[in-house]
C-alpha cells in the first residue's frame, strides 16, 4: 500500500511539473520559435522583393497590378499597425490552421487579397507564438493598419470591432454577414481570440481600404 | 520510481547525480523541442481564426 502512494505521489508530481513546463514553453517557448520563424519569413520576403525599392521618402506613386503568389505557410506581405508601436511588424502568410498561425498571422483561404474588392481577412494568435495579435482589443475606429505587398502598400482604417463566435463564417463573406451579395467596398478583417487563453470567441476588427500606393 | 532510478544508477552518489541530472536535461528537451511543439498543434490553446 505504502509503495502505491509513494508511486502515485511522485507520478503526480512528476505530471504537475510537466503541465508547468509545457505552460512555461507556450509563455517563451512559443514566442522563441516564432520570433525564428518571423526572423526566416522577412528574410524570405525580403529575398523575394530585393529587386523593389520600397520607396523610403518619395512622393507616393499609385499602386501598380500585381499578382500575389499564395502558397500555404508562404509569406506574401507584411501587416503593420502604429497603434502598437513603430516596430510592430509581422509577416503574412497564406493559411490558418494552427501550423501556420504557430508562425505568424495567416491570411484566411478563400478571401480576398489586399486591396481587391471585398474582404481581405487576417487571423493571428492573441497568446503564444509571439502574441502578436495581443493588443487587437484596443484598436480603435480611425486607427491605420498597413499592408505591404512586394509592389505596393495599402492603408485601411479601422472602422469598429465586435465579438463573434468562432463558427460565424459570415464575418470574412466579401460583404460581411451578407453571403452572396456582391462587395462594393474593398475591407479588412482582423482575427484573433476571445478571452485570451481561450477559444471560446473571437474578435474581430474591420476596416476600410483608404489609400492604395505603389512602393516603387 | 526515482528511488528505483537512484538505485539503479552506477557509481558513487557523485555519479549518481550527475547521471539524474543528466537524464532530467533529456527528458526536458525530448518534451520542449519533440513533445510540446506537436502537443500545441492538437490542443487548441488559442483557437485565432474562424473555421465554421
Amino acid at each position: 500500500m505504502r509503495i502505491v502512494i509513494r508511486g502515485a505521489g511522485e507520478l503526480l508530481v512528476t505530471g504537475g511539473t510537466i503541465v508547468l513546463l509545457f505552460v512555461a514553453y507556450l509563455m517563451w517557448g512559443t514566442a522563441l520559435r516564432a520570433g525564428s520563424a518571423q526572423h526566416q519569413l522577412s528574410s524570405e520576403l525580403n529575398q523575394q522583393w530585393a529587386n523593389v525599392s520600397t520607396g523610403g521618402h518619395r512622393a507616393a506613386r499609385p499602386a501598380q497590378p500585381e499578382q500575389l503568389a499564395l502558397v500555404t505557410g508562404q509569406p506574401f506581405a507584411y501587416i503593420r499597425i502604429p497603434a502598437f508601436g513603430g516596430r510592430w511588424r509581422f509577416t503574412i502568410i497564406q493559411g490558418t490552421a494552427l501550423a501556420q498561425l504557430n508562425v505568424s498571422p495567416g491570411h484566411v483561404p478563400g478571401t480576398q487579397l489586399p486591396g481587391q474588392l471585398g474582404n481581405f481577412a487576417v487571423a493571428g494568435h492573441r497568446v503564444t507564438a509571439g502574441n502578436p495579435f495581443w493588443s487587437l482589443p484596443s484598436l480603435k475606429a480611425g486607427d491605420l493598419v498597413y499592408i505591404d505587398t512586394r509592389l505596393n502598400t495599402y492603408t485601411y482604417r479601422v472602422t469598429g470591432q465586435h465579438t463573434v463566435l468562432p463558427t460565424d463564417t459570415a464575418v470574412v463573406d466579401p460583404v460581411p454577414g451578407h453571403p452572396g451579395q456582391r462587395p462594393a467596398q474593398r475591407l479588412i478583417t482582423l482575427i484573433t481570440c476571445n478571452p485570451a487563453w481561450t477559444g471560446t470567441h473571437r474578435v474581430i476588427v474591420t476596416g476600410t481600404l483608404v489609400s492604395a500606393t505603389g512602393r516603387a | 520510481m526515482y528511488g528505483w532510478l537512484w538505485r539503479s544508477l552506477p557509481g558513487r552518489p557523485g555519479v549518481r547525480t550527475a547521471w539524474m541530472l543528466l537524464l532530467l536535461l533529456l527528458a526536458a528537451a525530448v518534451l520542449w523541442f519533440g513533445v510540446f511543439p506537436w502537443l500545441q498543434l492538437h490542443v487548441p490553446v488559442d483557437g485565432s481564426s474562424i473555421n465554421g
